[in-house]
């Protein structure tokens, strides 16, 4: 199974560490310089495939400390983060290595500069 | 929350949420279940930022979560129909369910007249409707509701086709008992985000549509 373009970035976000939803998609579209932002239909579409693919998984909202945390206390429906599992991870590696290559291949072919 | 910034926003920001915890029912229930919260949170999140911003922002976010909202929701049904096959059967039963008797009648009995036919069409939507729902009052709410939807656009038919209809029409009953019972189908799921909207406390688990 390999990852649509939004998995793939959903992927991405989690690669550096767990995040909730919306730092999910904060970090999605900072990643992608504004160009990708996903709504909450989006990324929870995602989330439920991806859970599903054993991607990724949920963790039980802990001390984060700062802002998150007191977040967390004033608002008591946010129940999870989401981390990236080891098959989670090996499908983002895997799938950035094939575009990778697609890249390399764009490169000799003088359509990009490297 | 996510530190909104005044009085005002705060209570546009409880409209705003109001508005999308509304749109959220359009979702299948165990997704709704599932994530409805944290998308929810994410949608309060998106908006007091944006509330932060600017005016403009907010409609800018009211612009991408409409935008997606079509979309998904069909993809979240599609999923759900697509990944349960015993659900699937169900649905394809109470579509098909008004089919069987009104063919029945029309093929055999001919010169009935036209209440027969349509009482054929109500039973066999009532009893598509309840099989593939669940029990309680809820579920056979919905299954009332949506044979009486199905009724009228029998009516609607009748009118225009005027029965008994010929064997040879065998396609078109059948195209047109389909349409009455999607019909159903969707007049049923109406009446039961009504009903979970009044906080009634039945659900359908068997077939949360």
């Amino acid at each position: 199974m390999v990852p649509n373009p939004t998995e793939f970035q959903i992927l991405l976000a989690l690669a550096a560490g767990e995040l909730h939803g919306y730092g999910i998609m904060q970090e999605v579209e900072r990643a992608s310089g504004g160009t990708a932002r996903l709504g909450p239909g989006t990324l929870y579409g995602a989330i439920k495939r991806m859970l599903r693919a054993g991607w990724v998984e949920q963790t039980p909202v802990g001390p984060a400390g700062g802002a998150d945390e007191d977040a967390a206390a004033v608002d008591p429906r946010r129940r999870c983060n989401y981390r990236l599992t080891r098959a989670g991870r090996k499908a983002a590696a895997d799938a950035a290595r094939r575009l990778a290559d697609l890249v390399s291949a764009a490169a000799q072919r003088g359509l990009i500069s490297m | 929350m996510f530190g909104p910034v005044s009085h005002d926003d705060v209570e546009v920001l409880r409209r705003a949420s109001r508005r999308y915890a509304g749109l959220l029912r359009l979702y299948p229930a165990d997704f709704r279940r599932a994530h409805g919260d944290e998308m929810l949170e994410a949608f309060e999140a998106m908006a007091a930022e944006a509330l932060r911003s600017g005016p403009g922002a907010l409609r800018a976010v009211w612009g991408r979560v409409l935008s997606e909202l079509g979309p998904t929701v069909l993809q979240e049904h599609w999923d759900r129909v697509a990944g349960a096959p015993g659900r699937s059967a169900r649905v394809v039963f109470a579509c098909l369910a008004p089919l069987v008797p009104y063919c029945f009648l029309a093929q055999f009995a001919p010169g009935w007249p036209e209440a027969f036919l349509i009482t054929a069409w109500l039973v066999g939507t009532c009893a598509g409707l309840v099989a593939s729902g669940g029990r309680g009052r809820p579920c056979h709410a919905r299954a009332f509701a949506g044979a009486a939807a199905s009724l009228a656009f029998a009516f609607c038919v009748l009118a225009v086709l005027r029965p008994p209809v010929s064997a040879g029409a065998v396609w078109g009953i059948l195209l047109l008992s389909t349409a009455g019972g999607v019909l159903a189908l969707a007049v049923s799921v109406v009446v039961r985000m009504a009903l979970e909207g009044v906080g009634s406390k039945g659900r359908c688990p068997q077939f949360a549509y």
